[in-house]
């Protein structure tokens, strides 16, 4: 388990901006659908979201930044992963890999 | 003033290094936390800046302190982490602290950037009879929780009170000191853990036989007035539990204005001499100007690289704000100072006897220019401001090294901490 952990982070980079299409319902609730980013041997990979699990926010250090864990299938397994919308730069990213 | 009133004083634990620590584990999911091992923020090494600006716990135990040199304090301890300090981060912890601060009550008064006083009012109504350390524990533990750092919190009836009892043992603790606790917490404290009691006091002190705060509070009145004359009976209340006077939380009007930095390479030519006067020159001018004032005196003094210091100063014919004036004053003064030998490390330009609205004396001598210099320093700071301060500049400060105006707080920095506080400033009371 530890080690596809780390593979999966040596495979993923977490940190960096994704590009991401998410839908906002009129409640304002957030639904992240699918994302993409740059590899680094420069493909495009495109991940698509099974399943939103659950949703947070936090306001650590004063950075406000909406919470989510999403499951989606890579490379033929389900990974859990946590997903970060920073609000004020509008930006997205991968916070880490849980499974 | 009912004793259903309360004073908390919140202070972040080691502020810029816990911050710091929060965002890399919270923010960026680090797995290291750099309160659980020795680490310091560290100003730039490169630029000669190179101090310690905060230390975590376990750096405390190394002996490692605040304002010493990184060089140092590596040599206590080899496997120190150092970080470099995030200014912008910092001021947006403090601004989400005072904003939870403020949450509770609408009587907040910051005092630095990681300091607060809250006044509650009335709130025993509200919580229960002797509730209110109970309610300072949940306090401390919301901003736990949804800030990720940990803060000290004092509680008293009065400012003075509050802030010593939050220094009394770190981090992440609640103390009380009531007045009628004072005797038993505070006096047995050395006077040097008195608030406004600075090193220069604490020797004098110490030459009067007096050691403990306690000592002070009973020492005889004429005697301390003797030998440290009215600043020294403002302690004495402060070590009988007095109140601050209000007169803390204004701003007086500068008594002068002055600038300096550390030069990024030792000194030993006239003319980079010069040069960092004229940059420090021009910020001392801008800062006169943009508060409508003249001044008659320029002082420059100097630290040299084995840390000597010496200063000089001489009298104006006239009031003046004129950038190339000072400039030329503080030249010729340092003519004076400087043996032409020496490396000097660090080298500052201070002024004096502020005049507003003072009227020029026209030399006969003079080449009479002054009017002309006026208009161009009121056009070049004019558009300073509505360009910003790198959009003109003197063509002598294009290949250097400096900043076309030095001293005062770091580019980074003053865009961060003096504008997050003068904005809070405005929201919170001046009592």
């Amino acid at each position: 388990m530890e080690e596809s952990h780390t593979k999966m982070g040596d495979l993923f980079p977490v940190n960096i901006p994704i590009q991401m299409l998410a839908i906002t319902d009129r409640d304002g609730k957030v639904t992240p659908l699918w994302f993409r980013f740059e590899t680094e041997e420069h493909h495009i990979e495109k991940i698509d979201i099974e399943k939103t699990i659950s949703r947070d926010e936090s306001n650590s250090v004063g950075i406000r930044e909406k919470k989510y864990i999403c499951s989606a299938i890579i490379c033929g397994e389900r990974r859990l992963m946590e997903l970060r919308y920073h609000i004020e730069n509008q930006k997205w990213r991968i916070f880490q890999f849980l499974s | 003033m009912t004793s259903d009133r309360y004073v908390f004083h919140i202070d972040a634990n080691s502020a810029f290094l816990s911050w710091s620590a929060a965002y890399r584990v919270s923010v960026l999911g680090e797995k290291t936390d750099l309160r659980q091992i020795p680490s310091i923020v560290g100003g730039d090494q490169e630029k000669r800046h190179g101090i310690v600006l905060a230390k975590s716990v376990p750096a405390k135990k190394y002996g490692i302190q605040t304002g010493e040199a990184i060089v140092t304090a590596m040599q206590k301890c080899p496997g120190l982490v150092v970080v470099p300090p995030d200014y912008g981060l910092y001021v947006n912890a403090s601004r989400a602290f005072i904003n939870i601060l403020k949450q509770y009550s609408d009587n907040v008064i910051q005092y630095s950037i990681d300091e607060a006083w809250v006044i509650f009012d009335g709130f025993e109504s509200l919580y229960g009879k002797g509730q209110m350390v109970k309610f300072a524990y949940d306090l401390k533990d919301k901003i736990k929780d949804e800030l990720g750092f940990t803060v000290n919190i004092g509680i008293s009836t009065n400012f003075l009170l509050s802030k010593m009892a939050g220094d009394f043992s770190k981090p992440d603790k609640v103390h009380t000191l009531f007045p009628e606790e004072v005797e038993e917490k505070m006096w047995v404290l050395p006077v040097s853990d008195l608030f406004f009691v600075g090193r220069a006091t604490t020797k004098k002190l110490f030459s009067l036989g007096i050691k403990t705060i306690g000592e002070l509070a009973l020492a005889d009145e004429q005697m301390i007035k003797a030998h440290l004359k009215t600043p020294g009976l403002i302690v004495q209340g402060y070590a009988r539990g007095e109140d601050l006077q209000p007169y803390m939380f204004t701003h007086d009007a500068n008594k002068g204005y002055g600038n300096s930095m550390t030069a990024p390479q030792d000194i030993v030519t006239l003319e980079y001499a010069h040069h960092l006067l004229l940059s420090l020159c021009e910020t001392v001018g801008a800062r006169l100007r943009a508060d409508n004032v003249k001044i008659s005196v320029i002082a420059v003094h100097i630290t040299t690289y084995e840390f000597f210091y010496s200063n000089k100063q001489m009298q104006l014919p006239s009031y003046t704000d004129v950038t190339a004036e000072i400039y030329c004053a503080a030249c010729k003064v340092f003519a004076q100072l400087w043996d032409k030998r020496t490396p000097i490390r660090q080298i500052g330009v201070h002024t004096s006897k502020v005049q507003t609205d003072a009227g020029r004396q026209y030399n006969l001598f003079d080449m009479q220019r002054y009017d002309r210099f006026e208009v161009l320093d009121r056009t070049v700071d004019e558009i300073r401001t509505r360009y910003g301060e790198d959009s003109i500049f003197r063509a002598s400060f294009l290949q250097s090294n400096v900043s076309h105006m030095s001293g005062g707080l770091d580019k980074e920095r003053r865009s961060g901490i003096t504008i997050g506080i003068d904005v809070d400033r405005e929201n919170t009371r001046i009592i």
